[in-house]
């Protein structure tokens, strides 16, 4: 048969139509891979692209002198990804006898088939690295960072320490977060369906940005010094539990807070007492570890004692009511409406004048003047005096002073206000008011951060701190300071004298409440020069047993740590002694 | 002697877009597959290997076959026809289930689909059935006895690949067009055929279903494997990630080395290499239409015609697929797909249009 003329016509109609459509083809490829193309990508970016978290290393936290008190350590997670694995039973004992771990549960992890199984976290650099020298198919050594603290338990609750995700969890570490915790970097890796990296395509990275290391006021050799006084004390008198402050009543920067015991920020969920966690339901032991964790100088409040006659005396001078000469009787009690409330002398202090009385810490002179001043004065100078409001120490969960009402405040609640009764306020509370009467009127912010510094140690931020003026007059502070200072050269709280020092100071004894469980509180509060302070310190020691006097078992702490601060801050003995006769 | 002058005279061109299409192929297979086959078999090889026999035997096949005169096949077109038939009644007998279709007989090692014979048994027998009765090709009523035995094949591959039956009926049109003189029929037939498929989509819902996912493919899971294909078309861009580099292979696209190999091409070597592929079957259908034309007679024109037909419906159907131009269904790209059968039949059918471009004057 032959190939006919319309044959080959129709051939060639085929021809046309499949050359029309494969062009027809041709265009919606270009369709698809130029314009259409960037939608598709980024489709197809996403379905690729595995997200992993690089952690920022967190800030350091540096005391004044740039001792480092809050560090990072780098750690390894180890884990193997099963479908790289070469060689399973050399993975196996690699990891076994590196880590120390169980055979049967590492072998179960390296056989099982998942994209990635976590054999251990927080490994040591050390064995990580030693791990990656293998060079093993299929096992992945990870740095990461770990909160680590050199001194574990110093400034504990100061410091406070970190979680799992390296966030701060009390203390400066929360506070501060934002500066510390740093910025987070990704990797961006290309994976296959099941999820495992590949290999050889450009992974994104964004690099992490480490936090900014916290300078603080703290000094670390104040500090030390101080947790090892207070350990010893506390041992001594069998205490449960010793808190000294030190701080510039100039500014507010604290140099020491220590609250002994205190506990290993390297193990933070480990009781300090000593007791078996495992003993305990999970319930008693978070309730056990939120007790430890907290900071008794800003969080708990207590029952200042006579310390607050230096509050009740200024708001007196301050008021003009009393007058240094003005002379009292005491006969070991007063009694207040149908009350007799005792002096701490139980024969009482015959007669005797204001300074006298203040040296003495005599309970009746104070209920006098503090009658003298009258309920609605007396609540407006600890109103004036800030004694209500927070002092807005940079450190979380200060406790407000637990007060009476105004309008309850009788003559009996007042008498025993002057002394430092029938209400509570914080350790720091005492402290910042106490400072401000003697720096001659400032209200300071007590603070623990004082400087942001960037990697190199330059410093990016200074923080500031609000102060209020005009607490107390010039001349009332002079006349405070001149007081206290007597207290310590001649009166209740010469235990803290030191040869060549002039320290002002105020001793307390509170009993808590309940009264029946005659538990006691033992406190004194110094400050050196008593002529232009550099230094306040405060010694609160819970429960002592035995003696519990504050000026015989307080003042001799505070006393010892002035021996050896004083000089180390350079201030030199032998100054002209302005209000020793 | 006017023969022995044209001894030599293989369509070279022919043979050269051949050779290079199935080196093309061999290449993407094995970086389309080498995942999948790690994956499955822990052989990045274990497609290619299959593959590779299967192209040997194939171009052995061809080399064979184009050294033989084509008339001396016409003998067998009839035996061709019922062994096409009685395979495919086997395959839905003791076919081998793989992804929910029985396509495939196991004869030993070898696995064979049958429905990759059919279309090379249906090319031969039409082409000699028309030649004998091309003299009454005009009459409607040769058309469809022509038609007619094609249909049983169409209906038994039918069953159970029903895009290869599409693809030996449009051989069987093709054929019977370019030996019919006239035109206003096929335009009626043409007419009937669509309207046939409406009503053919519309029985089914999940044939309706196949078109709204057609439409959107984002909001079906069933539209997974062409989204997963629109994605590797689209990361490809004007050149390509580069040869291996397709991620979409990885997994995200399934059995990437099937169908929807053309949009690994696309991905890995970008409109480029995809363009230059599209032109490759270009250049082949153009020599089936020279050889077709320039043929001595009307089966040699017919085998040429049938074999043009073949290819053009398979690659246009499958990239119009793979860039969802048209809604999915299974179509394989000629040489580049994995498959041995297929490989092995397209070479022997190109081993007897390179038979009859010996024999153009």
């Amino acid at each position: 048969m032959k190939n006919r003329t319309y044959n080959k016509k129709k051939i060639l109609v085929v021809f046309i139509c499949a050359a029309l459509i494969l062009f027809g083809l041709i265009g919606r490829l270009v369709w698809l891979m130029v314009f259409d193309a960037e939608y598709y990508q980024e489709l197809a970016q996403d379905l690729h692209e595995r997200e992993r978290e690089i952690k920022a290393a967190r800030g350091e936290i540096v005391d004044r002198n740039g001792v480092v008190l809050a560090a990072n350590r780098t750690v390894c997670t180890i884990s193997v990804i099963h479908s790289q694995i070469e060689d399973e039973d050399l993975v196996t004992e690699v990891l076994c006898s590196e880590l120390g771990l169980e055979e049967s549960e590492v072998r179960k992890k390296v056989e099982k088939v998942s994209s990635m199984e976590k054999i251990q976290t927080n490994v040591d650099k050390e064995t990580g690295d030693r791990i990656r020298k293998y060079d093993l198919a299929g096992v992945k050594v990870d740095e990461d960072y770990k909160r680590y603290y050199p001194f574990d338990d110093l400034a504990s609750r100061v410091l406070g320490f970190t979680g799992g995700d390296n966030q701060g969890i009390i203390g400066l570490e929360v506070k501060y977060e934002d500066y510390l915790k740093g910025t987070n970097g990704t990797i961006l890796t290309v994976t296959d369906a099941r999820g495992v990296e590949l290999d050889g395509v450009a992974e994104d990275r964004i690099e992490p940005v480490a936090g900014e290391t916290l300078q603080v006021s703290l000094d670390y050799n104040m500090q030390a010094y101080c947790q090892q006084v207070a350990e010893n004390v506390m041992e001594e008198k069998q205490a449960e539990a010793v808190s000294i402050l030190l701080m510039n009543p100039q500014n507010g920067e604290i140099y020491a807070m220590v609250n002994v015991p205190e506990f290993d920020l390297n193990n933070p969920y480990e009781l300090n007492t000593g007791v078996d966690e495992n003993s305990l339901s999970d319930e008693e032991l978070q309730d056990q570890l939120n007790q430890m964790w907290r900071n008794r100088c800003i969080n708990d409040t207590y029952e200042p004692g006579s310390t607050f006659k230096i509050i009740t005396a200024s708001a007196c001078l301050e008021e003009g009511v009393v007058s240094l000469d003005d002379t009292f009787v005491c006969p070991g009690y007063r009694i207040v409406e149908d009350r007799k409330i005792r002096c701490h002398k139980v024969g009482g202090h015959g007669q005797e004048t204001f300074v006298q009385g203040i040296q003495n810490s005599c309970n009746p002179v104070f209920m006098d003047i503090g009658l003298r001043l009258g309920a609605d004065r007396f609540y407006d100078y600890f109103e004036k005096f800030g004694l209500l409001k927070l002092t807005n120490v940079d450190l979380p969960g200060e406790a407000g002073t637990i007060m009476h009402k105004k309008e309850d405040i009788g003559t009996v609640e007042l008498a025993t206000m002057t002394f430092g009764q029938s209400f509570q306020v914080t350790p720091i509370q005492m402290a910042v008011t106490v400072s401000s009467i003697i720096n001659g009127g400032t209200r300071v912010t007590p603070h623990v951060a004082a400087a942001v510094l960037d990697e190199n140690g330059e410093k990016i931020e200074t923080f500031d701190y609000d102060s209020e003026k005009g607490i107390v007059s010039e001349e009332t502070s002079e006349t405070m300071r001149m007081l206290l200072e007597s207290v310590v050269s001649e009166g209740s709280g010469k235990n803290a004298y030191i040869e060549g020092y002039s320290i002002g100071g105020k001793t307390a004894t509170s009993q808590t409440l309940p009264r029946s469980a005659n538990k006691y509180i033992s406190s004194f509060i110094g400050f050196a020069p008593a002529d232009d302070p550099q230094i306040l310190g405060m010694v609160i020691i819970h429960d002592p047993k035995g003696v519990y006097y504050g000026g015989t078992i307080a003042a001799p702490v505070l006393r010892d740590i002035y021996d050896n601060v004083l000089p180390y801050l350079g201030i030199e003995k032998n100054q002209t002694m302005v209000y020793t006769k | 002697m006017e023969r022995s002058e044209k001894r030599r005279h293989y369509d070279e061109t022919l043979l050269t877009v051949v050779i290079i299409l199935v080196v093309i192929g061999l290449v993407m297979l094995y970086s389309t597959s080498a995942y999948n086959g790690e994956v499955k078999f822990h052989d990045p090889f274990y497609y290619l290997k299959k593959q590779g026999f299967a192209t040997f035997i194939g171009i052995l096949g061809m080399v064979i076959v184009s050294r033989i005169d084509y008339h001396r096949w016409a003998k067998l077109a009839v035996p061709g026809y019922l062994a096409a038939i009685a395979l495919s009644v086997a395959v839905m007998l003791f076919g081998d289930e793989y992804n929910g279709s029985k396509r495939w007989l196991s004869l030993g090692p070898v696995s064979f689909q049958p429905s990759e014979f059919a279309k090379a048994a249906v090319i031969l027998f039409l082409a000699c059935l028309v030649t004998r009765y091309s003299k009454k090709m005009d009459k409607f009523r040769t058309l469809v006895l022509m038609m007619l035995p094609v249909l049983p094949i169409v209906a038994l591959v039918g069953a159970s690949n029903l895009s290869t039956a599409i693809i030996i009926l449009g051989i069987a049109v093709v054929l019977v067009f370019v030996a019919s003189p006239k035109y206003s029929q096929f335009i009626w037939m043409g007419t009937a055929g669509i309207a046939f498929m409406a009503v053919f989509l519309a029985m089914e819902s999940y044939r309706l279903e196949r078109l709204a996912i057609w439409r959107n493919p984002e909001q079906y899971e069933k539209g997974y494997q062409t989204l997963q294909g629109l994605y590797a078309i689209g990361s490809g861009g004007l050149f390509g990630r580069g040869l291996g580099n397709s991620v979409q292979k990885l997994g995200f696209l399934p059995e990437a080395q099937n169908d929807m190999i053309f949009s690994i091409i696309c991905e890995e070597l970008g409109l480029a290499g995809a363009g230059i592929i599209i032109f490759l079957f270009l250049l082949l259908i153009w020599r089936f239409f020279v050889i077709a034309v320039k043929a001595p007679d009307l089966l040699g024109a017919l085998i040429a015609s049938g074999a043009m037909a073949h290819m053009m419906i398979q690659v246009i159907l499958n990239i119009a697929v793979v860039t969802n131009s048209i809604p999915n269904t299974g179509i394989t790209l000629p040489f580049i797909s994995y498959g041995g059968t297929s490989v092995v039949f397209l070479l022997l059918e190109m081993g007897l249009v390179l038979s009859v471009s010996r024999l153009v004057e």
